[in-house]
């Protein structure tokens, strides 16, 4: 089944050209999608329609079977959770624990029910020991996973990154990718980090200025270095021939 | 600037001191809230003159500090932050109020001095009280407890949203005052004209920032409440007991003889 499905999607802020221009795809239940392309390619307008914050000016966006509008948009949050590309737009309570807490407490959970929520996504992303830390004292990949975590809590049935692994260090990003791993959400990844989408995702959308110019197997999307190129990508490292 | 944002992630600091489980954090928060209200009215009702009948109120304060365990210096710090915007404030009354008062039969001085000593005691009084009341309750807590005293919704919520702010107002000023410094080389004097253009930036960024954090907040499911992580301790006798016990000080202090010592008469006629 569809859980994500964008027909003709078109947007344009004010006053500039269009960021996205007729973009169409489904994306069935677990899957995990990467949507790469150049910077300013698109990327990030386009997860913000998928998370409800922005909607489309034309085509439709279904989310679970329900369209995605000002009317519904009650119902595409609670169905996605949206991991900030900086996490310091997300976390801003007194303590990790409680700002875990925020998402499901707000959808309702209290007392032990709250806790345990709480609890299983911390371990879920081996944040368990900073519970009681200010989240603003955190390291950057700290803040990340606690971030990560605030979003787990809420149990939703798909799940939107904005690039995930900038500014994570070689440790950090492995232990994001055995997270990521063991998820089983619906995933939606936008990433520069070609390695990652390897990694991580079995299938990639391609954007450019806004268009869709490749989807399919990740693989398949990597493999030719000229078709990167005129995407404005590279090949990821580990498939550049060492000189 | 930098005293700036070190006072106010100081104040955010004071959330983390509201984690303690003291007697004083224990307290109802609607009751601490109501208490610490209480208090600031009475301290501000007192006439301009009284100085010594002020004194028996730091005993509420000193008392909450005592049985709350929060470091004197986290409240001390953030006292004397204020401290200069009060001295500001009274040091005209000596100057602008010159009517004497007599001490004792020989010494006399003027009534300025009277009023603005009693200015600074009573702002003593208020922000240490306030602070605490912070320290013990924290923005969640408190928030909940002036929704519950039956606060308008539109204002709590600019009470937090405007708690939130100054910490992106003070973050974004940060990154760019350092990002300023790095690039001015030797030339480490700021030009006014520096400053006024770093202040617009620092008005976009943060309100672009801001409206960020509102949409992430969103996200996850707000609708202008702060969650409760455990639920407020319903009412009890302690607390019942504990806010008629505080009133009665108070008024006692404020009206009982026994406490007008120290408090003077003003001789001459008022401008
Ligand atoms: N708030 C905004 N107002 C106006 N234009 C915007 C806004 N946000 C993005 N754009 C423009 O829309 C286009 C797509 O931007 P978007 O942020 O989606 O790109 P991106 O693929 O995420 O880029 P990056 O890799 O740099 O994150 C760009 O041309 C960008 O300048
Ligand atoms: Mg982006």
């Amino acid at each position: 089944m569809s859980t994500v499905v964008f027909h003709s999607v078109s947007f344009a802020y004010d006053g500039h050209k269009r960021a996205l221009d007729s973009v169409s795809f489904d994306i069935d239940a677990n899957e995990s999608v990467a949507i790469v392309g150049a910077n300013g390619a698109g990327k990030s307008t386009l997860l913000q329609h998928t998370a409800g914050l922005l909607f489309a000016q034309e085509g439709t966006i279904e989310i679970n079977g329900v369209p995605s509008s000002k009317q519904n948009v009650a119902h595409v949050r609670s169905n996605i959770g949206f991991v900030f590309q900086d996490p310091n737009d997300m976390l801003f309570m007194p303590t990790v624990f409680e700002d875990v807490a925020f998402g499901p407490a707000n959808l309702g959970l209290t007392g032990n029910e709250l806790k345990l929520r709480v609890e299983k996504a911390l371990q879920q992303t081996h944040t368990t020991e900073l519970a009681e830390r200010p989240p603003h004292h955190l390291s950057g990949g700290q803040k990340r996973l606690v971030s990560l975590a605030a979003v787990l809590a809420m149990e939703p049935k798909i799940l939107a990154f904005d690039e995930p692994t900038a500014h994570l260090d070689p440790r950090a990003r492995r232990n994001l990718i055995n997270i990521f791993r063991s998820l089983q959400q619906t995933r939606i990844t936008t990433t520069h980090d070609l390695d990652f989408a390897l990694d991580v995702c079995e299938r990639t959308i391609v954007l450019s200025e806004g268009r869709v110019v490749f989807d399919g197997s990740t693989a398949n999307a990597f493999s030719n270095a000229q078709r990167l190129e005129s995407w404005g990508l590279e090949l990821p490292l580990r498939m550049q021939k060492k000189d | 600037m930098k005293n700036i944002s070190n006072a106010i992630a100081n104040l955010h600091n004071l959330d983390t001191l509201a984690q303690k489980k003291t007697p004083a954090h224990l307290l109802n928060a609607k009751i601490q809230l109501l208490t610490s209200i209480f208090f600031v009215i009475v301290v501000s009702s007192f006439s301009r003159t009284f100085v010594g009948a002020l004194f028996p109120l730091f005993l509420y304060p000193l008392a909450i500090l005592s049985l709350s365990e929060i470091p004197i210096k986290a409240v001390s710090q953030r006292v004397a932050w204020a401290l200069p915007f009060v001295f500001f404030v009274a040091i005209w009354n000596p100057i602008l109020e010159t009517n004497t008062v007599h001490l004792t039969k020989n010494i006399s001085v003027s009534s300025g001095w009277i009023s603005g000593i009693s200015i600074v005691i009573r702002s003593l009084l208020a922000t240490s009280t306030i602070i605490l009341l912070v320290a013990c309750t924290g923005i969640p807590r408190l928030t909940q407890a002036l929704k519950n005293l039956k606060m308008p919704n539109t204002l709590v919520m600019l009470f937090v949203l405007i708690y939130r702010f100054l910490f992106v107002i003070v973050h974004e000023a940060e990154r760019l005052t350092r990002a300023q410094q790095l690039r001015s080389g030797k030339n480490t004097k700021t030009r006014p004209k520096q400053v006024a253009r770093i202040i617009g930036v620092l008005l976009v960024r943060s309100v672009e920032r801001s409206e960020r954090i509102h949409t992430a907040m969103t996200a996850r499911g707000f609708q202008n409440n702060l969650p409760l992580i455990e639920k407020e301790r319903p009412l009890s006798f302690i607390d019942i007991a504990w806010l008629f016990a505080w009133l009665t000080f108070f008024v006692v202090c404020r009206f009982h003889p026994m406490f007008q010592f120290l408090n003077f008469t003003i001789q001459g006629t008022h401008p």
